[in-house]
């Protein structure tokens, strides 16, 4: 890796206002910072910080009003939607709060979803997808409805279908919201496996038990918009 | 007249016009402030959200175009629905000349109609790049394309209010026969073996071109074939008059294009111009392309481009082809040979 691509993440003056009513909001405010690859690195602060914004404005869910995103080395913000799109499937994996499992399918439906714009999960997905699910101690519930899965099997699920895609950069909003200490220590020892295999990856909280874990390699803090630490 | 506004037809050719040139001119100032006030590559607020508008604003463009683009045959079709009302005319040639700017009108439409897909040629071009690189000069070119959509849309109005249902009009074969041709020059123009040979070895040339450039594309190719497409457009006109028309209407004298729009000439027009058209946008489309394909600064995707475009052109040209040789083999087929000039 060059100096360059040795940055995995990269804001620069990153600005995000939301029209609401007359006013603006601001929910980022030119927040600037990077992140090295393989590194497993936390955003705390408290709800309403900007959290949400900043992992959808890195992971090219949403544009910035102003500023610049680079995902290894990658610029992302004045790319037309389709290309951002597929910055969106293949360069970053995203991991949702709430799983954005889809109930009423099967675990392995909803790990092969985001492959049906592409025709469907390719032999090599579905291996990929079976050793996955055995690593992640999933195996036994592939054909199991997500609905009958627990909270922390299905944070690992969503964990799995980031994973799918071969993204190197994995952003995570609120890991370990739901799981108890000890499905997050479980949890955090998976993301640590995954930064050690080469993996970058950023997570959002307000569990103190993430942002002070051993394995978390850097941490930043919002508070209303803004970058404090 | 302001009567004649109450003709749907008519009615819809000017409604057609005026949305046409509304969006165009709207998409001409917008040009200017593009041009203005356009920084490539910086991320501050007021350009990505011009740059936001510019994306908007070109998605509504394109369907402006294309309407503008449909405007020529909506023209065509109009004049020619006209014909049953105007007495003498017997194709859109005759109402055509009953009025002083019937062809006028046609020709920008005709210019219009190859302004407008050209620079759709470019858009799709420029959605192609992952960043709008290609978007500031898109919209400068609009600055030409949106009074190219008010002239028609005047010419249309115009057409309109001259239009006079009670005028006793000349047909086409006052003009356009063989023996209305005086001129030395015109009749060489327009002489069979002349006329029909440039246009077949031009048409075969420019679809060679295609082909090359589909098969590998490359700068002079692609300029060569962009060129070639130019000619081969001009050298049909006389060609169909002197060849395909009097083979599609079993006349040797009688040279009208606008009569192969009706029954009588098979409606061959539509398919025949059709295809000339679509082959001239997309075969000069290869050279704006590769005009802009510095400044786009990905080889590879106007290389792609290109070989879309040279795939269209190719059909397009083989196409145009087909459509004017088929009246003259069906001729041949049917007289055992005789050409329908007389000759064996």
């Amino acid at each position: 890796m060059n100096a360059a691509t040795d940055i995995a993440i990269r804001a620069v003056a990153l600005t995000k206002r939301y029209a609401n009513g007359p006013e603006d909001k601001t929910a980022l405010r030119d927040v600037t910072f990077s992140i090295p690859a393989a590194r497993f690195w936390v955003i705390s602060g408290p709800s309403g910080s900007g959290k949400t914004t900043l992992l959808g404005l890195l992971g090219g869910m949403i544009a910035p009003t102003a500023g610049e995103v680079h995902l290894n080395g990658r610029p992302l913000t004045h790319l037309r939607d389709h290309h951002r799109a597929l910055v969106r499937r293949h360069g970053v994996g995203m991991v949702f709060q709430e799983f954005a499992l889809v109930t009423g399918m099967s675990l392995e439906e909803n790990l092969f979803l985001p492959f049906v714009p592409e025709g469907g999960p390719a032999a090599p997905v579905r291996r990929k997808a079976a050793t996955l699910l055995e690593r992640f101690g999933l195996a036994a519930f592939a054909r199991t409805r997500v609905e009958r899965l627990s909270a922390g099997e299905r944070q690992r699920a969503g964990i799995i279908r980031a994973l799918l895609g071969d993204a190197p950069v994995l952003l995570l909003d609120e890991p370990t919201a739901s799981l108890d200490s000890a499905n997050v220590e479980r949890l955090v020892n998976h993301l640590a496996d995954l930064r050690d295999e080469g993996r970058t990856l950023l997570a959002t909280t307000h569990d103190p038990r993430l942002v002070d874990h051993p394995c978390v390699d850097g941490r930043l803090r919002l508070a209303d918009g803004m970058l404090t630490a | 007249m302001l009567t004649n506004f109450l003709n749907l037809w008519i009615l819809a050719r000017v409604l057609q016009s005026a949305v046409a040139a509304t969006l165009g001119v709207a998409g001409a100032l917008l040009g200017v402030v593009i041009a203005w006030r356009w920084r490539s590559g910086q991320s501050n607020e007021s350009q990505l959200a011009l740059e936001r508008l510019a994306e908007l604003a070109a998605a509504v463009m394109q369907v402006a175009l294309l309407v503008g683009f449909l405007g020529l045959a909506l023209s065509v079709f109009v004049t020619d629905h006209l014909v049953g009302g105007i007495r003498g005319a017997m194709c859109a040639f005759g109402v055509l000349a009953s009025t002083a700017s019937g062809f006028t009108g046609l020709l920008v439409s005709l210019l219009a109609a190859l302004v407008c897909g050209l620079w759709v040629v470019l858009h799709r071009f420029d959605l192609r790049l992952e960043t709008p690189v290609l978007t500031r000069r898109k919209f400068l070119a609009l600055l030409a394309v949106g009074p190219l959509m008010l002239a028609d849309f005047i010419c249309a109005v115009r057409f309109a209010f001259e239009l006079d249902f009670n005028v006793i009009a000349s047909c086409c074969s006052v003009w356009l026969d063989d023996t209305a041709l005086n001129a030395r020059a015109a009749r060489l123009v327009v002489s069979p073996n002349l006329a029909g040979g440039i246009a077949l070895a031009s048409t075969l040339l420019a679809a060679g071109a295609s082909l090359a450039v589909w098969h590998r594309p490359g700068r002079v190719k692609a300029l060569f074939a962009a060129t070639l497409s130019g000619l081969a457009t001009v050298a049909a006109v006389p060609a169909v008059l002197g060849v395909v028309a009097p083979y599609a209407l079993a006349t040797p004298g009688h040279l009208c294009p606008f009569c192969l729009f009706q029954a009588q000439g098979g409606w061959l027009g539509w398919p025949l111009f059709g295809a000339l058209l679509i082959a001239a946008i997309t075969g000069l489309g290869l050279g704006v392309v590769e005009v802009h394909r510095g400044a786009a600064g990905s080889r590879e995707v106007a290389r792609q481009f290109q070989q879309e475009l040279a795939r269209c052109s190719l059909l397009a040209w083989l196409g145009t082809l087909a459509c004017g040789g088929f009246p003259v083999a069906r001729y041949l087929i049917r007289s055992g040979g005789v050409s329908v000039f007389g000759e064996v």
